[in-house]
């Protein structure tokens, strides 16, 4: 995966250190655009496909 | 199937006293990590937590921690010592804290909460200071990466509210 550097001169240290340990704040600025309520919403909708992966991924090692 | 969201209603809905905080609090102020449950912060009365029950009735909830997934009976499950319940439900798992780490019990965290908006009711998350300092006394790898966005969330609030209040030139 690449790495996707966000870092702008107005960054903050606590923001720009966050970036250099390795999180990927373009993540961060997405969810500061929504609501609250549109980002748990958002947060439910991913956790649903990465359960829904896993099942699938569960159901594949069971057959192989 | 797990309906965080949908919980979070319904214990709105049924008038239980609470606060939403960890993980999802977290993903409430921006935080991008998934969780797998909703923690809240409620007030261990028998009153209260009768609500609870409640509420979660029709879902079939269950301690979780037990070795038989005990279901949950209040009149059964009640002590005046009780501190925390660890349940399951039909729509995700709820763990129910009557204090947080690092904060103190409901009453401060009550305090140091803020009102949230949601398209079914208002309800208490949190507030980031808060949660800043539960991540970090949790002290788990998870949670020092939720502290940090946290940290860098609330930098990035506090320069945006500068921003505002900075008086603008040729304007009264």
């Amino acid at each position: 995966m690449s790495k996707k550097p966000t870092a702008r001169a107005s960054h903050g240290r606590a923001w720009r250190a966050a970036e250099a340990a390795g999180i990927d704040m373009s993540l961060v600025e997405s969810a500061l655009r929504k609501t609250p309520a549109e980002r748990l919403r958002a947060h439910d909708r991913a956790l649903a496909a990465a359960l829904a992966l896993r099942e699938a991924m569960e159901k594949h090692r069971a057959k192989a | 199937m797990r309906k965080l969201e949908s919980l979070l209603e319904l214990l709105i809905q049924r008038q239980v006293e609470f606060v939403v905080v960890g993980g999802y609090a977290a993903v409430a102020h921006g935080v991008t990590l998934l969780t797998q449950d909703i923690d809240i912060c409620c007030r261990f009365t028998p009153e209260n937590l009768a609500m609870l029950e409640k509420a979660l009735a029709d879902l079939h909830p269950v301690h979780r921690m037990t070795t038989h997934r005990r279901p949950f009976d209040l009149a059964r499950d009640w002590r005046p010592d009780l501190k925390n319940l660890y349940l399951d439900t039909d729509w995700g798992q709820l763990d129910c804290l009557s204090s947080v780490l690092a904060v103190g019990d409901f009453d401060a965290v009550q305090d140091q909460s803020v009102e949230l908006g949601l398209p079914t009711g208002r309800c208490r998350v949190l507030g980031i200071d808060a949660l800043i300092k539960a991540k970090n006394a949790m002290g788990r790898l998870q949670d020092k990466v939720a502290a940090m966005q946290l940290t860098s969330i609330r930098e990035r609030k506090r320069q945006e509210e500068a921003v505002r209040s900075k008086p603008r030139r040729g304007r009264p």
